[in-house]
Order: structure tokens, then sequence, then C-alpha cells
């Protein structure tokens, strides 16, 4: 029988280049905030819209730029309610724990419908090549996702309040339940377990759900992108940088009490103690927080570079990714510092600095640019995004 | 004049190299490879905005659309046709002269915001709220202090009304005076939105002189006067929609340190409330002739209270080898390195906390009155009677 002649691929990979300048997009930002702070944060859905089509428009792939189409008015809705809501949170959580659980709660039923809702504006209003991209995914089986992953979160949080209402009782009736700290610590050790078990065991399974039913669900015209990865693999990257953190958390414990009753022993006074306990305190804060920007980082990159290389255009696009932790871990580390000490004004350059690596280090194999077609859809509210943006909920996009 | 760029056509990817000219009325569109004409009337075509160093988009009635460069010169002929829809923040941007000024007006307004439009604007806002809605916040407060902090007074009730007695001919009854067992508040008193005032059995069982707690009492007055928590609560909102506005995408870790200045500023302000209310508890001591110094030893006491509390925490979980040095043997050795730790623990005491330290309080009232006398109060219950 005869062989079929193998056929090598024309298709090489193609990284976009991202022309935006720090120095560009401070003049931008500076009158964004100007206009924003005189109409009482109103031009800020105007200041949104000119950010997305100053980042897209400097992203270039094989001679065409994106876009961003999106109108400010829907977002600004959007906004209004989120800042209504974020008020409300920030007043309820001061007077209540209670408003602060039924916030959360509210949340969590809404959260599927905002993430669905964000993602179908955002991808329906990008372009590339004059072909919108869409999100085509079913809020029901984001619904059905959530749901599945999260209802030991939700339960968790019944329990809280559960555990609130017996401590309440025992309070009030003291010594007739026995001692309320004992249950109370009890609950405390119980949500501590809970947690740290839930992280490692179910939540990489649902962030790769997730991620599945984001870049499955997305179409760039009438072609699919579909994401091949799997919860074993999602669980083996994901698992060093949590538990990493988890016992960074614990030494930098250790180490704080080690310190604090050390220098009192040595100080052995009364002024002196209480003022050094503040800067052991302190002074603990940094290396914990470097610490954890670090893992954190490092986080981020396995997950990028993760799953940059497992995705696919249809019909047989691949993606690549070259993303190096040394490099972005000092890209990310340069911004945090230079926003830090200039009061946030280094802000532009920071934001450029790190959308310039993390866009021309991840590509695309294609041979013909020329050959895909429109089939998208468009005109969706705003409002998730600008809720989902409120309650920093950020999603990688991987654009 | 003739514009070099990329056209797109509706509903595919390809791309085209044309040269765009202006009849007037009409823009002629060149496709370079084809030598096809395509014409679409100037009316019915748009470029939504005009962004620096960004191609310039023009959108087309018939869903196709064009790049051109983005130079002064196809800036100037798309202004000229009239195809930007609105007046473009760009022409701020991209002038010198005009950017300078947008960027010395952000830096001014943002400045006045937070130096004095919140402050004055949350006290303003506070004194509006009406009674009935500091009620309720103080009920909701006190149903969670109790819940999470406070157990049930044990004071005897005959030292309560000493001390209501006490307040009440010092005319503090415009105010609801709580008890409460302060567990790890331990000595320590506050003030609420409304007119809600917590002492904690603690601190008067510390304090147990008339004129010391009278002190205590008349600085949470202050902070009722004021209304102290509600402008807190109103600034803190006010932080949060403008830190939102100017930094609303900010990412991960440059973001938390962000709201952390925030809340390095929120405390600032709520070191110049207790200020405040000291301020207010010494002018009531001066008007009722009672020495400012009370206040001062008030201060002392607590200061002393907290400082020994820590320490009998830290002996309980340290050895109990050196047990035999007091404190002033050991701070007659205070080297050089100590001392320095000791202007550290200050300074980020000064800076990062909600209250001044309580030596700044008192060496600011020792300084402002040389003349004062010693606080003269009178014991208002015996050992026996705690």
């Amino acid at each position: 029988m005869e062989q079929s002649p193998v056929v090598a691929s024309k298709q090489i990979t193609q990284f976009p280049t991202f022309h935006g300048f720090g120095s560009e997009f401070f003049r931008i930002w500076i009158v964004n905030v100007l206009l924003t702070v005189v109409t009482c944060g109103i031009y800020s859905a105007w200041a949104k819209v000119r950010t997305l089509k100053y980042m897209f428009g400097a992203t270039e792939l094989e001679g065409a730029r994106f876009g961003f189409h999106g109108e400010p008015i829907p977002i600004l809705k959007g906004r209004i309610i989120a800042a209504f809501l974020g008020v409300i949170y920030l007043f309820g959580a001061s007077i209540s724990l209670y408003v602060t659980f039924i916030g959360i709660v509210l949340i969590f039923f809404l959260m599927p419908f905002i993430f669905v809702k964000s993602l179908k504006f955002r991808l329906a209003n990008t372009s590339y090549r004059n072909i919108r991209f869409s999100f085509r995914g079913k809020i029901a089986e984001a619904y059905s996702l959530w749901f599945k992953y999260m209802i030991p979160i939700f339960l968790y949080l019944i329990f809280n309040l559960v555990a609130m209402y017996f401590i309440e009782q025992f309070k009030a009736n003291p010594g007739a339940m026995g001692s309320w700290k004992t249950v109370g610590s009890l609950f405390f050790g119980l949500a501590i377990t809970f947690i740290v078990i839930y992280s490692i065991v179910i939540l990489p399974n649902f962030y790769n759900r997730v991620l599945k039913y984001f870049y499955s669900n997305s179409y760039y015209g009438g072609n699919k992108l579909s994401l091949n990865s799997s919860d074993k693999e999602f669980k083996t990257i994901a698992f060093f940088p949590v538990i990493v953190r988890y016992i960074g958390l614990i030494v930098t414990f250790v180490v704080l009490v080690f310190l604090i009753t050390f220098a009192i022993k040595a100080f052995n006074g009364a002024a002196e103690s209480s003022i050094f306990a503040t800067s052991a305190a302190v002074t603990m804060i940094l290396p914990l927080y470097l610490g954890m920007f670090a893992i954190v980082i490092y986080g981020l990159y396995l997950v990028k570079n993760y799953i940059w290389n497992r995705l696919t255009l249809s019909p047989n696009h691949e993606t690549k990714s070259k993303l190096k932790f040394l490099e972005y871990f000092k890209i990310s580390f340069v911004n945090a510092i230079g926003v830090i000490l200039t009061l946030g004004l280094f802000f532009p350059w920071a934001k450029m600095r790190s959308k310039k690596y993390l866009i021309e280090n991840r590509g695309i194999k294609i041979d013909d640019f020329d050959k895909f077609t429109s089939d998208a859809e468009s005109n969706i509210s705003a409002l998730g995004e600008e809720v989902v943006d409120a309650f920093d909920f950020d999603f990688e996009l991987g654009l | 004049m003739i514009l070099k760029a990329i056209y797109f056509k509706y509903g595919s990817s390809k791309t085209y190299d044309v040269d765009v000219k202006s009849t007037g009325q009409q823009i002629l569109i060149l496709i370079i490879e084809s030598g096809e004409e395509l014409r679409f009337n100037v009316s019915d075509c748009v470029a939504p905005s005009v962004l620096a160093g960004v191609p310039i988009e023009i959108k087309l009635p018939d869903g196709s659309c064009l790049e051109v460069e983005n130079n002064p010169s196809s800036i100037k002929v798309i202004t000229q046709l009239g195809l930007l829809k609105a007046y473009s923040p760009f022409f701020i941007e991209n002038k010198i002269k005009y950017f300078a000024i947008a960027f010395i007006l952000s830096i001014f307004i943002l400045f006045c915001t937070f130096k004095f439009i919140i402050p004055s604007a949350s006290r303003e806002i506070a004194k509006l709220v009406p009674i009935k809605l500091t009620n309720f916040l103080d009920n909701k407060i006190t149903n969670q202090l109790d819940l999470v902090l406070f157990d049930k007074s044990n004071l005897d009730n005959t030292i309560k009304e000493q001390v209501l007695k006490l307040f009440k001919k010092y005319n503090i009854d415009d105010v609801n005076v709580n008890f409460r067992k302060g567990n790890r508040a331990s000595a320590n008193a506050f003030a609420l939105a409304g007119k809600q005032i917590f002492f904690t059995d603690e601190i008067i069982k510390l304090m147990n002189n008339d004129k010391y707690i009278l002190a205590i009492a008349f600085h949470e007055a202050g902070h009722i006067n004021e209304r102290h928590l509600l402008s807190t609560m109103v600034k803190d909102s006010f932080i949060f929609l403008v830190t939102l506005a100017y930094l609303g995408d900010l990412p991960g870790a440059a973001d938390n340190m962000m709201q952390f200045g925030a809340l390095l500023y929120s405390h600032s302000h709520s070191r110049d409330f207790e200020r405040e209310a000291d301020r207010y508890a010494i002018t009531k001591l001066k008007e009722n002739n009672i020495s400012p110094l009370c206040f001062v030893e008030a201060m002392d006491k607590l200061h002393d209270h907290y400082n020994t509390r820590l320490h009998n925490a830290v002996e309980t979980i340290v050895d109990k080898d050196k047990g035999d040095q007091s404190f002033e043997n050991k701070n007659s050795t205070e080297t050089l390195f100590d001392q320095k730790l000791k202007t550290l623990g200050e300074f980020l005491q000064n800076n990062l906390s909600t209250h001044p330290s309580l030596k700044e309080r008192t060496m600011n009232i020792v300084k402002e009155y040389p003349e004062a006398q010693p606080c003269e109060g009178r014991i208002l219950f015996s050992e026996k009677e705690i």
C-alpha cells in the first residue's frame, strides 16, 4: 500500500510585537485621571475604553493590530452599580459580620452570571483584522461548574454563620454548653484545615475547568479555541506554589513569635517591649510580602506557560510560550517597587513593561493569516465586566 | 492628499494595501493589488478615536474598515473631513502645553482631594447623618462587639451608679454610658457613631479615681461630639472611590501596596481625631476647674498598664531565669542599638497606628500647661469593693 507523503508543516510560530510606550500611556493615563476626578468618576468609563483601545491597538501580529470596540455608556452603568455595591459592602462590613456574609453569599450566587457576561462583553468587543472574537459559553454551564466545585466553599460560609450563632448562644448562657472560647477555637481549627485541604485538592481542578470552559468556548471569527489541559497536570503545577505559600506563612509566624519574645526578653523593659513588638512585627511584613510576591509570580508564570503551550485555534494552529520565570519576576518586582516609590506615577511604565513581556513571549503557529472568516456575537452588556473589576477578580484572558 | 492605509473587508481577515483620498463629499479607496475602487460618503464614515502611537481606525458603512498610519498629516486629514466622532482627549494628551497643565492639575486636585476635600467632606456628611441611622449603626456595632469581644460587666451596681452620678454632675449626660467586661480589649473606653460610650470593667478598676475617669469620659465625649466614627466610615468610602478612580486597574502587588498607603492615610486621620478628642477633654476639664494633668496621669496609668500586660504575657512564654532583674536595672544599661530601636519603634507607632503614642499625647499637654497643678482626685471605691 502506498504511503501518503509526509508534508512538512509550513506553520511557523508568530510572536506579536507590542508597540506601547510608558511615556505615551502616561499621557493617556494622566488625562484619564484628571477628567475622571473632575467629572466625579463619570469619565472613568471613557478612560477605560481609551486604555483598552491603546493596549489592543499597540499589539501587532503579522502586520495588523488588535482592536477594542466597547462603548463607554454600558461600562458606566456597570461602574455605578459596582461602586454602589462596593460602598454598601464597606459600610456593611464595618458594622456587622452578618452583612459581610450576606454580601459574600450574594456574590457567590451572582459570580457565574457576572463572569460569563464580562467575558462575552470583552471578547465581543475585541477584534483582529476586522474579525471579532466571541465567547459562546452558556450561563447554565458556568453555574453547573461553579456549584460543583464551589459548594464546599458555600457550605464553609454557612458553617461560619452557624458557628457565629452558636458562639453567641454560648456567650448568652455561659456554662450551659461549655466555654464559647473552646468552641470558637475548634471552629477556627476546622476552618483552617478545610481551607488548606480545599486549596490543595479541589481548587486546582476547579481552576483548570474554568480555564477550559473559557478557552474552549472562545472563538476568533468562526474558528474555535480549545485548551488541552488535564486536572492531574494542573494539580501538579499548582501544588508547589500553594504548599510553599503555606510553609512561608507558618515559618513567618514562628519567626515572628520568636523575634518578639526574644527582643522583649533582651530588653526586659516596659516601654521598649511594646515598641520593639511593633518594630519586629512591621519588619517581618517585608520578607513575608517579598516571599509571597515571588511565589505568586511563580504560580502565575507556571499557569501562563502551561496554558499557552496547550491552546489550539481550529483547525490546527497551536500556541507557544517562551516566558521565563526570572525575567518575569524581575519585571514584576521592579514594577511593584517603582509604583510604590513614585506613589503610583510609575504605573503606566509598569503596565507597559509587563504587557510587552507577556505579549511578545506568547505566540501562535499560523501559516496564512488571510484565511479566517467572520462569525461573532456583539452588543453585550458591560455590567458584568465592571462588577468583576470593582471586586478585583481578574481573569487571565491570555490575549 | 493621499493616505496610505490597510483595508479590511467585512467578514474576512485578508488585508489589502490601499491608497485613500477624499473627493470632498466622498472617500475614495484604491486597492493597489487589484486596482479596484471603492467609494463611501464621508458622512457615513467614522474614526471612533485617536490615540498616540496606535493606527487610526476608520469604520466604513459596509462593516469594513481602514487602518491608517498615525501621523500628524493623517490626523489633519481625518480632522478636516470631520471623521472623528467626538472631540478627543488626544489633543490634550498630544500637546505638551496642555498635557503639562493636565499633569499639574491632576496632582493638585489629587493633593487637595486627600488633604482637604475628603477630611472636610467626611466631617460635614457625618454631621448630616440623622440620629436614627446613628442609633441603628450603634446597635449593630454593639451587637458585634458583644459577640466577638465583650462579656457582661462584673462591676458592682453601686460602682456603676457612682460613675454615672459623677458624669451627671459634670454634665456628661448627652451620652449613653455602657459597662462591659473588656476581655482582650483590657482597660479601654470606646465611643461609637451615635451616643454610645463603652467603659470596660478593667479601665474603671485601673483608674479608680473620679478625675481620671472623668478625663477619659470627656475624651470619649469629644469623639461623640465631633462624630469621629461616622466621619471615619464616610472617609473610608471616599478613599475607596477615589483610589478606584485613580488606580482602578492596578495589578497585584502594587495594588496591595497602594491599599496599604490608603490605610496609612486613613490612620493618620484617626490620629488627628484622637488629638482632637484630647483637646476637647482638656477644654472640658479646664471649664470645670480640674487640672489638665488629670488627663496626663490617666494616660500614664494606661501606658504602664499596657506595658506591664505585654511584659507579663511574654514572661509566660520565655524562661524566667532573669526574673530578678528589674526594668530599671536593664534600662540603665541601654545601648546605642537599644536607643535606635526605641526611636524606630516610636516612629512606627506615630506613623502607622490609629492612635498617636501616649507619650506624644501627654507631652503635648505638659508642654502646653507648664503651670498646671497635679491632679487631686478622689478614690471612688475601696479594693474590697472591687
